[in-house]
């Protein structure tokens, strides 16, 4: 587990954005990624439900985040993603890890992935899978 | 592990308008910077670093989202630091406070906000906060420094090693609780403000606060939920902020914290070596003096 110390020589805790966009209340899946990725040694903003691409990306830009999870159960999701994409390779934060999560029809995985999503969690994922792809593939900040 | 340059070219990036991705990387730099390896010039336009503490639940975080929306009306830049516990387990840290300034930051481009776990430092802050600070301070980019600290009891006071002014949040009815935290957090305290004014007992608690810190104290009463009594709130911290102006207040007041935050590196330059030697089997008092010996020449070479 990545921890940080006063002297400095463990990796820094990977930085993650949990955020929910647009009309979709239902919370409880967002909120149990953010804890599991907590307990797994990340520090994780939760910005909370009824977000837009630009707070979601003004959250991102101002931590400093290395990881931004969406966690969508609208069936919205390919319009934030996009969105998203779009504004994150305006900012020059195309490193950013992207995963979107929640209820996520299989057809639209690829489609996702082609926008620019780096990983697309649908029903049944384990909160494992998550935090080991993270540890793999998030960049360093 | 991280360069002086690094920090001033991000730094410097940021003032050449690259936005706030610039600063917050510089920030992270610090953040994962032990404090003995960032040094940081004074700024030379100070800016005013409130530190916003008091028990866990009083309402900083709603009150805080407010200060941002009164600031922000007056024309004023505003950083905010949220602080927010680690995990002592895991190292890792749900961050929250974002989630109750959202609303404040629409539409607000120079509002910057960052969260910062504590990362197994004491006292309600991160160990990097006063360096963070000092960064948004000499960016340039800020009228107000809004620190936020993890909720906290009666020895949390590491936040007066570091902010220009304290105001401590509470709530009526804590009765002993008031009590409790004089001797600890009242003392550093500069002014108290009474949040979720509207509840019953709100004005026995600002009575009891006047005649134990006396009628000089600033005593405030706010509904953060509301946005009741922030303006008076920023009016009295811009009349500090003025006062400690005049003179050499602020000079002083600075020279002051400077020394004891000197005094909390030192302790961390030391633990960070004291946690290597270990190998001896040495009696107690010449243990000490083997690490204090051992520091110093770490220290300067």
């Amino acid at each position: 587990m990545t921890s940080s110390t006063a002297d400095g020589t463990k990796a820094p805790p990977i930085k993650v954005i949990v955020a929910k966009p647009g009309l979709d209340g239902h919370d409880r899946g967002a909120k149990v990624v953010a804890r599991a990725l907590r307990d797994a040694g990340m520090e994780v903003v939760y910005t909370g439900i009824y977000q837009t691409p630009d707070s979601i990306l003004r959250a991102v830009i101002q931590e400093d985040a290395a990881v931004l999870g969406l966690s969508s159960l609208s069936g919205a999701h390919m319009e934030y993603a996009k969105d998203l994409c779009k504004l994150l390779a305006e900012n020059d934060r195309t490193d950013v890890l992207f995963l979107v999560g929640g209820t996520i029809p299989e057809e639209d995985g690829e489609e996702l992935k082609q926008v620019g999503v780096t990983e697309v969690f649908g029903p049944g994922t384990r909160t494992e899978d998550i935090i080991n792809f993270i540890v793999e593939n998030a960049p360093e900040r | 592990m991280y360069g002086q340059t690094d920090i001033e070219a991000l730094l410097a990036e940021y003032r050449e308008g690259k936005g706030w991705g610039a600063l917050a990387r510089a920030i992270t730099r610090v953040e994962n910077s032990p404090p003995w390896q960032v040094e940081l010039p004074t700024p030379t336009e100070p800016v005013q670093v409130v530190g916003i503490t008091g028990p866990p639940g009083a309402g900083k975080s709603t009150l805080t989202g407010r200060m941002i929306d009164v600031y922000a009306n007056a024309g004023a830049r505003v950083a905010v630091l949220a602080i927010d516990p680690s995990s002592p387990i895991s190292g890792g840290a749900v961050l929250g406070d974002r989630l109750r300034m959202e609303t404040h930051l629409m539409g607000r481009e120079d509002v910057f906000v960052r969260s910062l776990a504590s990362r197994g430092s004491h006292g309600a802050i991160a160990g990097a906060t006063r360096n963070v600070a000092r960064l948004l301070e000499l960016s340039g980019a800020f009228d107000v420094i809004l620190i936020e600290t993890v909720g906290a009891g009666q020895t949390e006071v590491a936040i007066a090693e570091l902010a220009d002014t304290i105001a401590l949040v509470t709530v009526p009815g804590l009765g002993d609780a008031v009590q409790a935290i004089k001797a600890g957090l009242m003392e550093v305290a500069d002014m108290v403000v009474v949040n979720m004014a509207d509840r019953p007992g709100a004005r026995e608690t600002v009575r009891h606060l006047r005649l134990s810190m006396g009628r000089e104290f600033f005593v405030t009463t706010t509904i953060a939920t509301e946005g009741v009594g922030v303006p008076e709130l920023r009016e009295a911290l811009e009349e500090r902020w003025d006062r400690l102006r005049e003179g050499d207040g602020l000079t002083r007041l600075r020279a002051r914290k400077r020394a004891r935050e000197a005094a909390l590196v030192a302790e961390a330059w030391v633990r960070s070596c004291a946690d290597e030697i270990t190998e001896e089997n040495l009696d107690l008092n010449s243990a000490v003096k083997r690490i204090l010996e051992e520091a110093a020449r770490r220290w300067t070479t």
